[in-house]
């Protein structure tokens, strides 16, 4: 078009730039219309792919967690119940009202604002799917937010299964609790049905069993429209599938009479049926109430918990070790009898203190207990006896070998996640973690279960379960069965299974139960006594920092020379040197074994054993009213 | 011949703006129609009102001569200059622009119109200096016609019916015999400026890093420096141009001119565009941008036209339309309803009848009796393509959203109307062809 002047047609129009113009039209034609067809007819897959994914959400619908119950399977310790949780789409809200909704919504709900920036990120307030941001609230927040919805773009609620503990903290730490899945648990667990909204049990029960209880989320799908509105009815929903339910073993009798025989003492207690490995109960203080953690100051709670020094999540039965103190005189009479170290009736002098060069070991009893054999010594828990028949005949091996076809130093392998091994002090050991030698002062504080021997109870109760079981010890566990929660019918049923076997002669542990009811009839604590049942066992006071402050154990069994072997029940309970001493141990084992055996509720088995028992000292110890 | 009846009307023309208004209609009723098929929106109804009621106004247009309308040109467009001022003085806004004025209900778009009466106006005044129209005062002087309407339309702010005017004015100062180089020049500094105003924000929205250079733009000190140079070179371009006479001098001056003024220009233009106007050409170039502010159309519209395939979802079946995915579908997002719904198919039906009606208009201009009639169905052809390829382009995601309408298929009775009278006048051209 260079000369583009040049006159054409009739009346100085240039015809060469109308045909130009023309020209030029066209192409923009053809260029649409070959832009539209690689658009609609080529890639068109791709868009409508997209298009559906714009108008066809996915709701996970979560499936309620199976229900637990416990051994009387009459009721659920632990069950699912409806509750609303509040989501927010922020790619509805209109960017420049979106902190102004998210005030708004805190408020009603009663959440900290913060909270709802953390969950929904900057990055994320383009991304057309609703977050979570509080959960467990009630029909009285949602009716309110409901009356407020026309100021709360992108907000809808809905219902959401919340994990609710009938019982509060009763079962708290066979349990556990449940919470919202965290990144990193996610990393770890994304390829096995988990998503970022899961619920995933986070201790106890609930974290061990967790595949087993959290069933099959289902999902909903369905149109929405540009402001999330859904529109029509859901299509092809697939429904959740409820999660199995499972029943424990434990009793809520017997948790309940071993929670309160502990009371608010720092502690814990295990009530094992050994015939089985069946745990009856399992107690561990301070707990905690794990319907507190969801809701409104849910948060506070549990940090609160958290932070307690205490360690209220800690399940002492199991995740937390002790010296054994005196109680370990039972696996080394068990050890004496059996190796034939020293015969059971002859006596050793005890001055009320051994010498080991020129280390000075006590005994408790300042002045001495005398001549003691080993059924006396046993019942009088003398420290001298055992002292000088394990530094002088039995020897360290064999105390180490004792205590580790005893199962100390080692996991029970019990069902419930994070149980510690304990310790079992080798020389070895010893050469590796203090580069220095076994001595003979070490043999000798073995001997009465001092120095480094650490031992979980729920290593104790076994141990007293091997005694009455003669050699053998079962798998502890807390699930008996695992059901079906529609029919009710049993899926998987846990059998007991022998855990270890031990190389010892019926016999001597024949001899040892003997002793041990000896103890409770002539030895220190002679007020493990009950109306319906004969008991035995042993104390243990470990010592610690200061005299003031010690470790009470009291393992023991009941009740003595049983019908059949299947009636054992075994018990260990060890209040912690923190609380105030009062040498709490066989105490509440009395009130736990007195009521499994007349069947009577911890109130109760207090009246009957102030009928029983010298009503002043259950004054003096302030556990009942005025006499 | 038939031809020389009075009554010669122009068939073709005729029954592609039918088609095209009879296709508007249909989406107008599919995007006020809900999933369940119950409609929402009386759009349609009105739609159809519009278009009976512009039919009338249309057949009483091109009874009219086009001398009578040589004659009214300098009237209307004055009249309609009143009438965009008291829209900015008394207008309704709609969706933040004052375009609107009217009584209740009833309300007009002049800015509409006030394109008629430009490209009557601007006719008149080419043909009248054809013989001038080579000089660049005429040029300025033309170009004064459609930058008073541009500027009123402007300030409403409506940046999208503003701009049609400019090629509008550009290809029928072409036609009328302009210099190409006069033309080259006014389309070179307008991109130049353009560009240059959208850098900044490109820089760090969709590039998200530093280029040096673009702080010339932003540094007011640097962007002195640098524009200054420019003018000293253009300055020293034109000093040599007429001492030596060397042709390189002229193009040398004819580039600095041109970059001076982009600069210039780019520099009014950061201070006079709103930020969103600015953020509708970036998510232009990269809409995931902003996906849920301003790019959120684009990547709407361009999901329903891709997935609506060969033959499309069927009509009242889009999802996208249906469920409000796409803003605005009535009137500056019909074509994506269209193409979703019906797909390629449906999209060529729209294409061949805007074919048809501006290659009629074309064949018209060009066997028009005069100079004026001529320019004027240019003008009307240019409007109309401006329109289809700013709407349609936006609508498949290669042209930036300015919000235009589709002439004759969107909703507006003012866009019909002006559509339907300019269709009135290349028919009283065409009629009039014969007659001197």
């Amino acid at each position: 078009m260079g000369n583009g002047s040049r006159p054409g047609g009739g009346h100085g129009v240039p015809v060469s730039r109308l045909v130009f113009m023309g020209v030029a039209m066209g192409v923009v034609f053809v260029i649409y219309l070959g832009y539209l067809f690689s658009m609609q007819v080529v890639d068109g897959y791709i868009y409508r792919l997209r298009a559906d994914q714009v108008t066809r959400r996915t709701a996970v619908v979560h499936a309620p967690r199976g229900d637990i119950y416990d051994r009387s399977v009459d009721r659920p310790i632990a069950a699912s119940r409806d509750s609303f949780a509040v989501d927010i789409n922020p790619a509805v809200i209109p960017s420049d009202e979106i902190d102004a909704v998210f005030v708004r919504v805190a408020a009603m709900v009663g959440v900290p604002v913060t909270q709802i920036y953390d969950r929904i990120p900057r990055r994320r307030y383009s991304v057309y799917q609703p977050v979570e941001i509080a959960g467990n609230l009630t029909l009285q927040t949602i009716t309110r937010l409901a009356e407020h919805s026309p100021e709360l773009p992108g907000v809808s609620w809905r219902i959401r299964p919340v994990r609710s503990y009938p019982d509060d903290g009763l079962f708290a730490h066979v349990l556990g609790y449940v919470g919202e899945i965290t990144p990193a648990e996610l990393q770890v667990l994304f390829n096995r049905g988990y998503t970022a909204t899961s619920v995933i049990g986070k201790a106890g029960v609930e974290l061990q069993y967790d595949e087993v209880l959290r069933g099959i989320d289902g999902n909903e799908y369905r149109f929405v429209d540009a402001r999330g509105r859904r529109i029509g009815a859901s299509t092809t929903n697939v429904e959740p599938v409820k999660g199995n339910d499972l029943v424990l073993t434990v009793d809520r009798r017997i948790q309940d009479l071993a929670t309160k025989a502990l009371g608010n003492r720092v502690g814990a207690a295990v009530v094992l049926h050994p015939a089985t490995g069946e745990i009856l109960a399992m107690v561990s203080h301070p707990g905690y109430n794990a319907n507190r953690f969801f809701g409104p100051g849910g948060a506070e709670y549990f940090s609160e918990i958290s932070l307690d020094p205490r360690g209220s999540f800690l399940n002492r039965t199991l995740q937390a070790t002790e010296s054994p103190g005196s109680t370990f005189k039972v696996l080394m009479t068990t050890a004496i009898l059996e190796e034939r170290a020293f015969p059971a009736d002859r006596t050793v002098y005890c001055p009320g203190y051994y010498m080991v060069g020129n280390r000075v070991f006590a005994c408790h009893k300042e002045y001495g207990h005398g001549h003691v054999d080993l059924a006396t010594a046993l019942a009088e828990s003398c420290n001298v006896y055992y002292y000088t028949v394990g530094n002088e005949y039995l020897g360290v091996e064999s105390i180490i070998d004792y205590s580790q076809i005893m199962g100390l130093g080692e996991r029970s392998g019990i069902d419930l996640p994070r149980e510690r091994a304990g310790l079992v002090p080798t020389p070895e050991w010893k050469e590796r973690t203090f580069s220095d030698g076994w001595r003979p002062g070490d043999t000798v504080n073995l001997s009465i279960g001092q120095g480094f021997l650490q031992v979980t109870p729920l290593q104790l109760a076994n141990m007293v379960g091997m005694i009455v079981n003669r050699g053998v010890i079962y798998r502890p566990h807390v699930v008996k069965e695992i059901r079906d929660p529609a029919t009710g019918a049993t899926i998987e049923s846990f059998a007991s299974e022998a855990l270890r076997t031990a190389p010892i002669s019926e016999q001597t542990f024949a001899q040892v139960q003997q002793m041990l009811r000896g103890v409770v009839l002539d030895g220190t604590p002679a007020i493990v006594m009950t109306s319906n049942a004969e008991a035995g066992g042993k104390t243990g006071t470990a010592e610690t920092w200061s005299d003031e402050h010690r470790h009470s154990w009291y393992i023991g069994f009941a009740p003595y020379g049983p019908e059949k072997p299947a009636d054992y029940v075994v018990t260990a309970v060890w209040v912690d040197a923190s609380n105030e001493w009062d040498w709490w141990g066989p105490y509440a084992t009395n009130i736990i074994v007195h009521g499994i055996y007349n069947g009577l509720t911890y109130e109760e088995t207090i009246m009957d054993l102030r009928r029983l028992r010298d009503p002043w000292l259950w004054y003096g110890r302030g556990i009942l009213g005025q006499p | 011949m038939n031809e020389r009846s009075v009554f010669t009307v122009d068939v073709v023309l005729i029954a592609a703006t039918l088609m095209l208004c009879a296709v508007g209609v249909l989406f107008i009723y599919s995007s006020g129609v809900t999933r369940e098929g119950v409609s929402i929106s009386t759009e349609w109804i009105r739609q159809l009102v519009w278009v009976g009621l512009g039919l009338i106004v249309l057949a009483a247009v091109a009874s009219v001569s086009s001398s009578r309308m040589r004659g009214v040109a300098p009237y209307a467009y004055a009249v309609l200059l009143l009438v965009l001022i008291g829209t900015l003085l008394f207008g309704r806004v709609v969706n933040t622009s004052r375009s609107w004025i009217g009584i209740g209900e009833l309300g007009i778009q002049p800015s509409e119109f006030m394109k008629i009466a430009t490209i009557l106006l601007l006719a008149r005044f080419i043909d009248e200096r054809s013989a001038s129209m080579q000089r660049v005062t005429t040029f300025l002087t033309a170009l004064a016609i459609p930058m008073v309407p541009v500027a009123l339309i402007l300030l409403q702010p409506d940046l999208g019916t503003a701009l049609v005017y400019v090629p509008v004015f550009l290809v029928m100062a072409y036609i009328g015999g302009a210099r190409a180089t006069h033309v080259g020049f006014l389309v070179a500094s307008g991109l130049t400026a353009v560009v240059l105003t959208v850098l900044p924000a490109w820089e760090h929205l969709v590039h998200q890093g530093t280029v040096p250079w673009i702080a010339i733009l932003t540094v007011p000190r640097l962007f002195a420096i640098v524009l200054g140079a420019t003018l000293v070179v253009f300055v020293a371009a034109v000093a040599g141009y007429y001492l030596v006479r060397r042709s390189y001098f002229g193009w040398i001056a004819y580039a600095t001119a041109i970059l001076s003024s982009g600069l210039a220009g780019s520099w009014v233009g950061r201070k006079v565009l709103v930020e969103y106007q600015i953020m509708r050409l970036i998510v232009f170039l990269d809409p995931n941008v902003d996906p849920r502010g301003a790019g959120w159309h684009i990547i709407q519209s361009v999901t329903a036209v891709g997935s609506g395939g060969i033959s499309g979802k069927g009509w009242l079946r889009g999802t996208q339309s249906q469920l409000h995915f796409l803003p605005e579908q009535s009137t500056d997002f019909i074509f994506s309803i269209l193409a979703e719904e019906w797909g390629f198919v449906g999209a060529l039906i729209v294409f061949t009848g805007f074919a048809a009606v501006l290659g009629r208009g074309l064949v018209i201009g060009a066997k028009a009796k005069d100079r004026f009639a001529t320019l004027t169905a240019v003008g009307i052809v240019t409007m109309f393509f401006v329109h289809f390829m700013v709407n349609v382009g936006m609508a498949i995601g290669v042209m930036p959203i300015t919000g235009i309408p589709l002439i004759f298929v969107s909703y507006g009775g003012s866009a019909m109307w002006a559509g339907l009278i300019s269709v009135g006048i290349l028919l009283s051209i065409y009629r009039n062809r014969f007659r001197f």
